[in-house]
């Protein structure tokens, strides 16, 4: 089909504007080497590294939990369960990231790129939902284990306290952000769905 | 400089003019405009070296850049980025050129982001075909879209 059937008043006045707008443009220099060079060091590389802090993290923290529960004499069986929770969840964040890294995303069309990047941000935040309970559950028998482990009361007390008040703000925090995120993948995967007809 | 960092930085040059577009598009101020540039640059990096050829590089940087615009994950944080070359400050100059311009963005940020995305690749002559490849719908589909978002404008300008 030709552009002309679309040559309306307001579109042929979008088409003058564009036009000034990338003579405008054009004349300008807008990056040079070393802006471009800045971008490239500071910005891909630090997703790099941070990328790899990621990874080095997630190994690291399964002996340091078995290291940690055992030095506060804590039982096998928690030992074991906590390593077991800790494994899944990185397998769960691996899983999810695998597809968008796999590929290089922005490349794919449109839609295709909004589709996965909104079921990766729905899947994302449904790991609140269902990690918060878990983890209620941990922290309780954790604390039930620290006090089997013969700390001082005092000590003790101390950290269930500030536990339970960072973990009712962190939660609250999570329950707004779980909301807004699968409000706006929502949006986003109807809207998806009315280009596919 | 290494070959593959020339390459990238000329094409980055010769393009310019259209990430900067739809960075402005995009974007409520001048910083976020920055924000966005820069992460489209980020974007293009890394998938710079794979590309080889699979489009035509115009098509290539437009998807990456509509798709940094519209999907990308941005958190409004503290002003981190280099400030781009430009003389000029399009929310708020006043010439004639310039009100044109601002004209232009009051139109088109009104729009759905997918309905921006068609109507800028429109209004850079891309054909209907090119325009549903970027998009990822069907051609027709193409011009039912370009229909509804001209009877949008109509009734913007009511």
């Amino acid at each position: 089909m030709d552009n002309r059937y679309f040559d309306s008043a307001e579109l042929q006045d979008m088409k003058e504007q564009i036009s000034i707008l990338k003579g405008k443009l054009d004349k300008e220099v807008i990056v040079n080497d070393a802006l471009i060079r800045k971008v490239l060091s500071d910005k891909a590389d630090k997703l790099k590294i941070m990328g790899l802090g990621k990874t080095v993290v997630s190994f690291l923290s399964i002996p340091m939990m078995v290291w940690c529960t055992t030095f506060l004499g804590m039982s096998l069986v928690f030992t074991i369960v906590s390593v077991a929770m800790l494994s899944v969840a990185f397998l769960y964040m691996y899983s999810s990231h695998r597809d968008i890294n796999r590929t290089n995303l922005m490349c794919d069309d449109l839609l295709e790129v909004g589709e996965r990047v909104a079921r990766l941000k729905q899947r994302y935040s449904s790991w609140i939902k269902y990690s918060v309970p878990v983890f209620v559950a941990w922290f309780s028998w954790f604390f039930y284990e620290l006090y089997n482990a013969g700390l001082p009361l005092l000590n003790l007390h101390a950290a269930v306290i500030g536990l339970v008040v960072g973990g009712v703000i962190g939660g609250t925090i999570g329950v707004v952000r779980y909301r807004k995120i699968q409000r706006i993948s929502k949006e986003l995967l109807q809207e998806i769905e009315k280009y596919r007809i | 400089m290494k070959t593959l960092e020339i390459e990238f930085t000329q094409l980055v040059k010769e393009y310019k003019s259209t990430i900067y577009t739809v960075c402005y598009m995009f974007s409520e101020d001048p910083e976020e405009v920055n924000d966005l540039f820069q992460e489209i640059l980020v974007n293009m990096w890394r998938g710079f070296g794979s590309f080889k050829g699979r489009s035509s590089v115009a098509t290539w940087v437009w998807r990456v850049s509509l798709n940094t615009c519209i999907s990308g994950e941005r958190k409004k944080k503290p002003h981190q980025s280099v400030p781009l070359s430009l003389n000029f400050n399009l929310f708020d100059s006043t010439g004639e050129d310039d009100w044109q311009i601002q004209m232009l963005h009051r139109r088109i940020s009104r729009l759905k982001p997918f309905d921006r995305a068609i109507v800028l690749l429109w209004l850079e002559n891309l054909s209907y075909e090119e325009i549903a490849a970027i998009v990822g719908i069907s051609v027709k589909n193409v011009s039912v879209r370009l229909f509804r978002i001209k009877e949008e404008l109509k009734n913007m300008s009511n």
